[in-house]
Parts: structure tokens; sequence; C-alpha cells
């Protein structure tokens, strides 16, 4: 019935809105065919057309959200829903988590490189203004999810901007850190 | 194209059973291999000539040794023959990469010229209709009736449900239903129950917990803690038995669907109390092929203790070699031959088996364990893994949030599988009482079963459609 209604069309479905790529008919040749590309194109085709997706796709993110509070994700942007339904990106929360975890290698690595484009832009008679800004899950922090909140760290250790803050300071940049204003 | 995919569910199954039911009797093996070929072909268009290549090069061959007597000379010269040409087909596809790969490692250690080498494509599931050749050729060889045409036996090698991933069907097992099987609306919904069954544990299970292994083993390990270490082990020891179990349910399904019954190939395995026990219960049919064609023909156990040890060994470090080619399946063989030596040496000293409550868990943390040489991409990172697991390593740095992934799917999917896997356990006891849980009978327990299964197929379907490709962990051998 989905390979039917795929085809002919026969029930109205409102299509879904978001970002998605749209996938065009592939055609077919012997090449296409013995390297492989056609049977690709047309299953990724197939699988994007079937039919009632729209429909599939809103039931399942409906019963994710009303048994789990899991929003519906792409692989690379991972939402997590908060108190009162604020929405954060999942890897800005996973940060605070780790906040502390930072390699020292890698903070050392950073400030150099600052130090050097400082230097460039210097030689050029440009200032250079270094602006750490919070993400929104560091400034609204009492909006995430419980679960985050049970497994932010202690706020006797020194976070990772803390700890950068001690290496630039070395440099003498100008940092302006918005966080103060919050 | 996998049996869990959309084309497959919703084109081609459909119309491959609708025309090989309307098929009459004498075509229907036709249709078989029709469909099988292009299923195939699909997937792998220029393989294709490789498979039909060899399978007619061991239907000649395999005539060549019917005709001559058993036991002569120029019998087992065929046998060798054919053999020879299978296993190079397979040992070059599958390993000269891998044999290129470390040959260029030592001539780069002695600052000599590597090897320039463009890397071999592995054709789809040559490791698994390699082993059914060999198996004809072998049965042949022995007394088994030939084929009675070259397009049986294509048939037989090409046979769509367990071409790809198995299980491994040996030729005297199947070779009557090739010519003759039983159509029936009995096998065919048990057919479509099993079908059903395999697809929910591969779509609903497996893939909801590959998405943490798969987290946990691609993340550099200095940043897992202990806790994600573990957890990612115990979703990938759960991953690969209902993944590829799923699969085999499957493939037994299709195969009833068309009147063909293939051997069980998983039994509840993580409920064994040793290694030899998982053996028998774990990827049977692979198990049978190495006991019935390597392991008695080297001797099996009947030349002393030593010579049982060694064949032992042979087995396992060429069954972990069959699975790929690495280090680590081969590390993985040894590990499994390791406790499989260890068993011998328990069982000889007649010692007091070890009570059930104790031994199950502790053979499933040792092959969970084993699991991190199977999985790893690396030597390395296996070790490495191994060091979080353990927190011999130094502690982790950076955000890989093991525990922050464990979603609403996961959540479902892991008790589940928890419960599916050891519930044999469950079955049986209450197989010893008197049945004081209602079981339906007869026609409730038909309507459930259909009921069941239309709602896992739905299930299963709608979580395809909205999630993108899923292969087989299997699929890549």
């Amino acid at each position: 019935m989905p390979f039917v209604q795929g085809v002919m069309g026969i029930f109205p479905v409102t299509k879904l809105n978001g970002v998605e790529t749209e996938i065009k008919k592939s055609s077919f040749s012997a090449i296409s065919w013995f390297n492989g590309q056609y049977a690709r194109d047309f299953e990724s085709y197939f699988a994007a057309n079937i039919g009632f997706r729209s429909v599939v796709i809103k039931i399942i993110n409906q019963i994710k959200y009303e048994l789990f509070r899991d929003v519906s994700r792409d692989k690379g942007t991972e939402i997590i829903i908060g108190s009162d339904d604020w929405l954060f990106e999942k890897v800005y929360a996973d940060r605070l988590i780790f906040d502390h975890a930072m390699p020292e290698t890698q903070l050392i690595m950073f400030s150099e490189l600052m130090s050097q484009v400082q230097i460039k832009l210097a030689e050029k008679g440009v200032a250079f203004l270094l602006i750490i800004s919070p993400s929104k899950a560091e400034i609204y922090k009492e909006k995430l999810p419980e679960s985050i909140l049970a497994r932010l760290p202690n706020k006797n250790m020194p976070t990772n901007r803390e700890r950068l803050i001690t290496y630039l300071k070395k440099k003498k940049y100008t940092i302006l850190m918005p966080m103060i204003f919050f | 194209m996998i049996f869990s995919s959309l084309i497959f569910l919703s084109i081609f199954l459909p119309i491959f059973l609708s025309i090989y039911y309307a098929a009459p009797s004498k075509y229907r093996n036709l249709v078989a291999l029709s469909g099988s070929l292009f299923f195939y072909s699909w997937g792998a268009p220029k393989f294709i000539f490789v498979l039909i290549g060899s399978s007619m090069c061991d239907y000649l061959i395999s005539k060549r040794i019917h005709t001559n007597t058993i036991g002569s000379l120029s019998r087992r010269y065929w046998l060798i023959c054919a053999l020879v040409i299978n296993l190079s087909v397979f040992l070059y596809c599958k390993y000269i990469n891998f044999f290129v790969d470390q040959v260029n490692i030592i001539l780069d250690a002695l600052n000599m010229q590597c090897i320039a080498w463009s890397r071999v494509v592995l054709p789809i599931g040559i490791s698994f209709f390699t082993f059914q050749k060999m198996s004809y050729i072998v049965d042949v060889y022995r007394g088994v009736q030939p084929a009675g045409s070259l397009g049986t036996y294509i048939l037989y090698v090409s046979l769509f449900p367990q071409l790809i991933a198995g299980p491994i069907v040996r030729y005297h097992d199947i070779a009557k239903q090739l010519v003759k099987r039983n159509h029936n609306s009995n096998r065919m919904f048990a057919g479509i129950w099993r079908f059903s069954i395999g697809l929910g544990k591969k779509v609903l299970i497996a893939n909801s917990l590959g998405e943490l292994a798969d987290a946990a083993f691609n993340a550099p390990a200095c940043s897992l803690t202990t806790a994600g270490a573990w957890i990612g082990i115990f979703c990938y020891t759960f991953q690969i038995y209902f993944d590829f179990s799923g699969y085999s349910d499957m493939a037994i399904g299709l195969g009833k669907m068309m009147g063909f019954e293939f051997l069980e190939n998983f039994n509840a395995p993580y409920i064994s109390r040793n290694f030899t026990e998982f053996w028998r219960r774990w990827h049977i049919s692979l198990s049978n092929w190495m006991k019935e064609y390597l392991y008695i023909p080297l001797g099996g156990n009947h030349k002393g203790p030593v010579r049982s040890i060694a064949n032992l060994w042979i087995v396992f470090i060429l069954s972990g070699f069959w699975h790929g080619a690495a280090w680590t399946f081969i590390i993985w063989g040894c590990y499994h031959g390791l406790f499989l030596t260890l068993d011998k040496f328990a069982s000889s000293r007649r010692n007091r088996a070890m009570p059930a409550p104790l031994s199950i868990p502790m053979t499933f943390l040792f092959v969970a364990m084993g699991w991190v040489w199977f999985r790893a991409n690396s030597l390395p990172l296996a070790i490495s893994y191994f060091g979080r697991m353990f927190g011999i390593t130094q502690p982790p740095q950076g955000t890989v949030d093991i525990i922050g992934m464990i979603n609403g799917q996961v959540l479902l999917a892991l008790p589940a599988a928890v419960i599916f896997s050891f519930s044999p356990i469950i079955f049986e006891k209450i197989g010893k009482q008197d049945n004081k849980i209602f079981i339906p009978q007869g026609q409730a327990l038909t309507a459930a079963r259909f009921f069941f299964c239309m709602l896992l197929t739905l299930a299963s379907l709608a979580s395809l459609v909205s999630s993108g490709f899923n292969p087989f962990i299997y699929f890549q051998f």
C-alpha cells in the first residue's frame, strides 16, 4: 500500500516542514547499473518518496515526544528539551557536563594560535579583540533538563574557560566576556 | 538490497512472492533463481559474473568427480582442483589487501619501496557462498548425488534468503528440497511470523543499541568513561546478537515462504554455561560447517589430546580470520580458542560443574569482553578500549557522553534485549512446572500471533521510514 500511495498519491498528505534535500529520480543506463549508482539512487529516491512517509514520521516523532520527551533529530544536530519546553542543542549541554575536562595541551594550543593571529594582525595595524561568548545552555542553565543539571560538575572546579583565561592572560589579549553581563 | 530496506519490503518481496506462487510448480525454481540473481546483482552488479562463472566451474567439476570411482586418485584430483579454485578466488578477494598491507609495513620498516596496489573490492557475501560451494563439492566427493542441472546448482548457491549473510546451508541439508518441496499455508504463515520477528529484532532492538555502541567505539578511547566503555560493549553484545539472529530469522522465514526448511542458526547463545556450549548455540551453521569440513578431516578429537587441542586452535584461528581480514579478528578467534581449550581441561579433570547462576553470567561476561576485539577497528583501539573498561589508562578527557546518549529507544531496547536473550531459561523453568501461566491455544494463539506479527512489522516499517540506511553487521563478510 505505501508503494501504491507513493506512485499514485491517492490520499492527500501534508508535506513535512524542515530541511530536506530533494532527491531526484535516477535515470537508468548500463554504466549506472554496473557501477551500482542506479541502485543506490533508486533506493534513496524510493525511501524519500514512499507513500505515507510524512504521516509516519509525524506519528513516530509525536510518540517519541509524548513518551520520552525525545525530539526528532538529524545526526549532526541533536536537540534536547528542557523545562518549560525550552530547546537546546545537546552538544552545548554536553560541553557543560565536561566543562572542566578539556586537555591542557588543547588549551595551550588554542592560546598559541590566538597569539599568532594577534601578532599577524598587529603587523597590519589591526587590533585584535577576542570574544568568548557563552552558549544558550550556559546562560539559561536553569532551563536545562534535570538529567543534565544533575550531572553538571562541582561549581568549585575551574571551567575550561577559566583555565583558558589563565593562558590567554599571559599573552596580553584584549578579551571580552559577555558572560559578565548576565 | 537488504531485507530491512524499504525497497525489499515494499517492492521486491511482494512482487517476487506473487510471481513465485502464480507460476506453475515446475517453474518455481526458475522464478527463485531469477529473483535471486536479480537480488544479488542489484547490490553487486559486477560480481554476479564471478558468482555465475565460479558456479559453472564447480558444476562441471562436480560432474567429473561423480563419474570417477569413489576412492580413485582422479576423483580426489578433481576435488582438490575445485577447492583450490574456490579458495583462490575467496582468498584473493578477501585477503589480498590485508597481505599487501602487512608486506608494505615490513618494507616500510626496512626503508624499502612499498608495493603500489589498487585495492580489491570485496564481493558481497563471498564468505558465505564460498563455504556453500565448497560444501557442495565435498558432499559430491563423499557420494551425494550432484545437482540435476546447472540451474539447480546456481539456485543452491544464489538462493537469496541465505546468499548474503547465511545461514550457511550445507548441500546435503537442502538437496532434496531443491528438487521437491511442500508449499502450504502453514509454512507460509510460519515464514511470515519468523520474518516479522527477525525484522523486529534487527530494526527495533539492534539498530537502537547500535547507535550507542557505534558512539562508544568511534570515540577516542581517551574520551570514554569506564561506565561509558562498559555500556558501549554491552550494547554491542546485544546489537550483534539481535542483528545477526534477526537476519537469520528473516532468512529462515523467507525460506519457509518459498517452501524451504533451513536449519536453525542461533539457540539463545547468551544462556550458555561455557564457551563450548556457546559455540553450539551461536552461528550454528558456521560451527557445523567447520566441524564437518575442517575439524573432523583434521582428525577431530580422535588423535589424542594434543592433536585435538591443535585442531581446535586451527579451526578457531581460521574462524576468526574468516570473519575479517584484520589482526583483531584473528585475536578474537584465539580468544575463543583459549576458552574452549580451558573447557576441555576442565571437563577432563571431571570438576564439578559450576552452578548455572554463576556460570551463565560469567560466560556472558567473557563473551562480551571478546566482542571488543571483534568490534574495534584496530589493535591499538581494542587495547585502549580495554584500558578504559578497567580504568587502567588515563582518566577521560573530552565530551563523549555515552550515558547522556541513552534515550527512550535505548531504554526500551536494552531491557527487551536482556529479557529475550535470557528468557529461554525462564521458559525452560515454566516447562518443567505445570504451565501455571496462561498460554493461549488454538485460534486464540493464532489470532494473538497474527496481531503481534502485524504490530511488529508495522513498528519496524515505521522505524525504517523515519530513519536512514542500516546495514547488517555480518553484511560485510
